[in-house]
């Protein structure tokens, strides 16, 4: 085991290396993409802080507790994007479809290491979780948040949860890929852009549903949701009592247990489609022509 | 390099078909399978130079994504150093190299050193081995000047020099080459053959190369394995495949006048004064052939040579293609 974390950390100190290797070729070029991905991150949630701000709060949010939402959001998807962004991994159907896997199947290397490693760029893919740590630090300094030790490991967990669950939806979803490659290239970004455009959006008020698992069992996690349960358990907001507590501890939870079922039937999926090939009609009628 | 008796690829009665789902009409689709090998078998021993050709379709990619473990064949086995490689990929690809000579395997944003140092990190190739080769391959393939420039800059024939030494950088005992030599140039390809021939000869490397030029796999290769509609149709030496299609030579007659046909010569070109011939030398030697020929008046120039390679199998694959639509 030990091993084994030794040797991803060194696949991860390699691409961290070839990262930073891409900017230094290209200062200027480097840095125009960080500026370009903070300033587009800064604009994506302006919009809602703008209206939260100018109607003093929204979605039973006030502007402050909205701050920690976008704080969280991007932050979450900053670091999820800083890990797995690079070389396609978090949009896997891309790989999928134009044929990439190949080139993973000849490494002498179990494919969840490459999944793992590949696509961290620590430097040039910092832009979000940069925007992320900025946003957060300046909710919580507004809303008189003490830094303790619980509420940083809520965060983790929080955190946690929202990458395994975007990585679960893109693996899970992106595997289409095998079947269909070129229709479904683009599916795990539709996945991750659908994601997206609902960040920025706190509806915890708006449906009662909203509030529960049931979200997450049903697969419909608009993101907003998953950072307004962060925010709100970030800024302690109705969590005094026990039954609230136990609400709390239910999310995390199922944000911890939906991601492996997430990985663990898309890890089905790919080792069938490799055993077997892209196409399965096993069962029906078919004309066989040997050519 | 002489084989040795060590099975290094084995594929025994390989069956790998496709199923295919065709839209006939709006609600209506058709499902066929379409068997991209059928019952295919063979060995390849270490040392050995084996050049796998076929028709376009023939099934030359899927052997080598079954060898690769990129596919699983349904039926039959496949063995790679005595162990699946779908079920050893790690342990087989440690020892193997892969090549789609239509895919690269540098990294596109950076130099060609980066894709060679990513490479031994990810293969954890020691450094002393990696010193080496990076040397001898360099020096081989003429590396040097391309060491630091951008994969994305380089020309076709560069890229694959480069993409063939980094396919032989953790000292493969086995490579398995597709289509290696396509869109190279004329020089770029001598130099190509000669380094594949150089490293099966002098590094012992156990090689398996598709290609679609059959001159350059008669001048590689020791060993040819034709194989048609997933079918193997052939696995021999060259002079075995001539002997099996016929000894096909060419003569050329430059003429002062009309030439006639001799008896069991066929015209195949004729170009002002000049006549080509085409024979079978297993049914007229040599001194039939020399006393037909002095039949003819006012040759002028006498030109002799084995029929190309490339027409011999061009001349099979047609064979096939006729017996295949025949059978339909």
């Amino acid at each position: 085991m030990a091993d084994k974390i030794q040797s991803v950390l060194r696949l991860l100190r390699l691409y961290a290396r070839m990262d930073l290797n891409w900017v230094m070729q290209d200062f200027k070029a480097a840095l125009i993409v960080v500026c370009a991905e903070i300033i587009n991150n800064l604009t994506a949630v302006s919009g809602i802080l703008l209206l939260a701000v100018r109607f003093g709060g929204v979605g039973g949010l006030n502007t402050d507790e909205i701050l920690l939402m976008l704080g969280f959001f991007e932050l979450a998807d900053g670091l999820c994007y800083m890990l797995f962004g690079g070389f396609n991994v978090l949009h896997i159907s891309r790989r999928i479809g134009r044929g990439q896997v190949d080139h993973m199947l000849i490494q002498p290397r179990p494919l969840i290491v490459q999944l793992l490693t590949e696509g961290f760029m620590p430097v040039s893919g910092s832009g979000g979780f940069l925007i992320g740590i900025l946003l957060t630090m300046l909710a919580w300094t507004r809303l008189h948040l003490e830094v303790t030790l619980l509420r940083l490991s809520l965060l983790l967990l929080y955190i946690l949860c929202h990458t395994l669950l975007t990585l679960g939806q893109s693996f899970l979803f992106g595997s289409a890929a095998f079947r269909t490659p070129v229709a479904s290239e683009e599916l795990s970004s539709l996945i991750l852009d659908l994601n997206s455009q609902l960040r920025p959006f706190p509806p915890v008020r708006s449906a009662p549903l909203a509030d529960e698992p049931v979200v997450y069992g049903a697969a419909c996690r608009p993101a907003g949701l998953s950072a307004v349960a962060g925010a709100a358990g970030q800024a302690d907001r109705n969590c005094t009592d026990t039954s609230r507590l136990y609400r709390r501890c239910v999310r995390a939870g199922c944000g911890m247990l939906l991601p492996r079922g997430y990985a663990a039937l898309s890890a089905i999926q790919l080792q069938s489609i490799q055993r077997h090939g892209p196409s399965k009609l096993k069962g029906r009628k078919t004309n066989e022509s040997k050519s | 390099m002489k084989a040795n008796h060590e099975c290094i690829v084995r594929l025994a009665n390989v069956t790998k078909y496709f199923d295919q789902s065709r839209p006939v009409s709006l609600w209506k689709r058709e499902h066929s399978r379409i068997y991209a090998l059928n019952d295919v078998s063979f060995t390849l021993r270490r040392g050995e130079f084996a050049a796998y050709a076929g028709p376009n379709g023939a099934g030359k990619s899927t052997t080598f994504k079954l060898l690769a473990g990129l596919l699983r064949a349904q039926q039959g086995q496949v063995k790679i150093f005595g162990a699946d490689p779908c079920v050893k990929r790690i342990e087989v690809m440690r020892r193997t190299g892969v090549l789609f000579g239509n895919r690269s395997e540098l990294w596109w944003d950076h130099p060609v050193r980066a894709s060679f140092e990513w490479k031994k990190a990810v293969w954890e190739i020691p450094d002393d081995v990696y010193m080496r080769n990076v040397s001898r391959l360099k020096e081989l393939l003429d590396l040097e000047p391309l060491w630091n420039t951008f994969s994305r800059e380089l020309s076709l024939g560069q890229r694959m020099r480069a993409d063939l030494a980094l396919t032989l950088l953790h000292s493969p005992e086995l490579v398995l080459l597709d289509e290696p030599t396509l869109g190279l140039d004329v020089l770029a390809k001598r130099r190509m053959i000669d380094f594949l021939k150089l490293a099966n000869q002098e590094l012992g490397v156990t090689l398996m190369v598709t290609s679609h030029d059959m001159d350059d796999l008669a001048e590689m290769a020791n060993r040819l394995l034709l194989i048609n509609r997933g079918r193997l149709a052939f696995d021999g030496s060259y002079d075995a495949l001539l002997r099996m299609t016929g000894d096909h030579r060419l003569v050329r007659l430059t003429t002062s006048v009309e030439s006639p046909v001799p008896d069991g010569l066929t015209l195949v070109d004729r170009s002002g004064d000049r006549f080509t011939y085409r024979y079978d030398g297993t049914k007229i030697p040599s001194p039939r052939l020399f006393a037909l020929l002095a039949g003819i008046p006012g040759i002028r120039d006498i030109q002799m040579e084995p029929e190309n390679i490339e027409t011999v199998i061009a001349g099979l694959y047609q064979k096939w293609f006729s017996e295949g639509e025949a059978a339909k």
